[in-house]
């Protein structure tokens, strides 16, 4: 009978000893886990934000429709430095315009959201007001198929909500969206 | 084992084992399933139409009739990796230049000579005696037809940018597409004057760069062609820099200039037609003397995308070849009415 108890509480020790070993396993499974996603979403994104890489984008436009924000958060920003001040702007300007002017049929931006400011023969300034701009890359297109690709997409980071899993990231089609520290939040 | 104990550890695996087969089935859930139908999603929603497209498909269209050139099969190899340069010299021969060399082929592709160059050369011109002015973004340097080097000057003012050599009489003209200036200089490798700088009593308006395409090419009677890129116009410049005569033809279809900085390259035939290529929408295109569009030599379909065309040349038979930068080697291009000719 005694022998019979010592065997019970042998048994009870083992199924004690088993189960820590399988909770272990479990404790184990889980903190591999929390460890996989704390990397991908969770205590970089304190430090870390969405933005747009110029060299991949393929200016699908859907940076303007898949933003959880309306308008978008992603803006066209303009590279001063590599703009050539062009007078005929195939960013600003419709590929076929006839008259060189700012009325809304020659404008290919579809919010006026360029600005055309003269400076001096022959040259313009074209500024983003970034109100309107609501980031369908058009200007994007046209400065890149006739121009210095002056004009580029990026993440504003004064609207951009920065999503865990931000929405534009997961459809873009070029996987051009990435997270870059929060110190150097621009990719142009 | 006894039936007791079996009935045990069926316990200890209901208790303990299937949360965790249920936890590795999440994992393997999350990875695989969910991502495959997060990628399923982004396939139908890269279907969808995109109300903001951006289509110039039309503008590369080019009426048949227009196209008074045929492509010759087969072209020139190049026997370099990442060609820079291109010219056919007087004697029918072409120059063609990469890193640390210039070659010189015959229209076959045999070469029959090698120059040594330091430096990646950005443009080659051959004068008439045989000298051969080659520039590099910040240097410039004249060989005689023996190989001799007369001149390899690399100290020039600051922000210059080479874009293009000519040579022309007793002087090499270069484009400096940083200082937005065409330098000409002596034999001696001396700056001897500052062309095409506003001016607006002599009516100069001075060169619009917004890249580094600007080409020069040698005219006729001592004079020098250069594009004035930002604004689509050719320019004529005498050799004491005065501006004799100029074209331009802005405008988006197949008759014109667009964009920034057309056209890239340029040159002249016997005839004083002017072939021009063209970047963005690539086409290569002949205008009159005085700037009427006449025909196209290649159009847009041509090149594939991406392709830059480095340089264009034309022989005395008047083919022109176009040395294109994904195949990188020389593609040339032959009158049609020579070859109906020829049948």
């Amino acid at each position: 009978m005694k022998k019979n108890d010592d065997k019970k509480a042998m048994d009870r020790r083992e199924f004690i000893r088993t189960g820590v070993r399988y909770g272990c396993v479990s404790l184990l499974a889980a903190g591999g886990l929390y460890l996989t996603s704390s990397r991908k979403y969770g205590k970089d994104s304190q430090h870390k934000v969405w933005q747009l890489d110029p060299e991949k984008c393929i200016k699908c436009g859907k940076c303007a429709t898949t933003c959880v924000l309306t308008p978008s958060a992603v803006k066209c920003v303009h590279v001063y430095a590599a703009c050539g001040y062009c007078n005929l702007c195939g960013g600003y300007f419709q590929p076929g315009t006839k008259k060189l002017t700012t009325g809304g049929e020659n404008q290919l931006c579809p919010t006026a959201a360029i600005k055309r400011t003269y400076i001096e023969d022959p040259y313009y300034e074209y500024s983003i007001d970034e109100n309107l701009c609501i980031g369908c890359a058009k200007c994007v297109n046209g400065c890149s198929d006739f121009g210095n690709s002056s004009l580029v997409l990026q993440v504003r980071h004064d609207r951009c909500l920065n999503c865990n899993e931000c929405n534009i990231a997961k459809s873009c089609p070029a996987q051009a969206f990435t997270r870059v520290p929060s110190s150097r939040p621009e990719l142009i | 084992m006894s039936n007791r104990k079996i009935k045990e550890r069926s316990i200890q695996f209901c208790l303990l084992g299937l949360p965790i087969i249920a936890i590795i089935a999440t994992l393997v859930y999350v990875k695989f399933i969910a991502d495959k139908s997060t990628k399923a999603g982004n396939k139908s929603s890269q279907s969808q139409v995109n109300p903001f497209s951006y289509d110039i498909s039309d503008l590369k269209k080019v009426n048949s009739e227009l196209v008074k050139y045929v492509e010759r099969g087969g072209g020139v190899k190049v026997p370099l990796r990442r060609p820079t340069a291109m010219t056919i010299a007087s004697d029918n021969t072409i120059y063609v230049a990469g890193k640390d060399r210039v070659l010189q082929l015959d229209l076959r592709g045999q070469q029959l000579q090698e120059f040594a160059v330091l430096g990646i050369p950005i443009s080659v011109d051959i004068a008439k005696n045989g000298d051969m002015a080659v520039c590099f973004e910040e240097g410039l340097m004249l060989l005689d037809k023996n190989n001799q080097k007369i001149f390899d000057v690399r100290k020039f003012p600051k922000n210059t940018l080479f874009t293009s050599v000519a040579i022309e009489g007793d002087s090499i003209y270069v484009t400096d597409a940083g200082r937005r200036v065409l330098i000409q200089l002596n034999r001696s490798g001396e700056i001897v004057n500052e062309i095409g700088k506003r001016d607006s009593d002599a009516g100069i308006q001075g060169f619009i760069v917004p890249s580094a395409d600007f080409d020069v090419i040698p005219g006729n009677d001592e004079t020098v062609w250069v594009v004035n890129p930002g604004i689509h116009q050719l320019e004529n410049y005498t050799y004491d820099g005065k501006l004799r005569s100029s074209w331009s033809a802005e405008h988006v279809g197949i008759q014109g200039f667009s964009g920034c900085c057309n056209p890239t390259r340029i040159l002249l035939l016997e005839n004083g037609d002017f072939v021009t290529a063209e970047k963005h929408i690539v086409r290569v295109k002949i205008y009159s003397p005085t700037g009427e569009f006449k025909c196209v030599v290649a159009a847009p379909h041509k090149f594939e995308d991406g392709t830059v065309i480095i340089d264009i040349a034309s022989d005395r038979a008047g083919n022109i070849y176009i040395l294109d930068s994904k195949s990188e080697d020389i593609r040339v291009f032959e009158p049609k009415m020579d070859r109906d000719e020829k049948k």
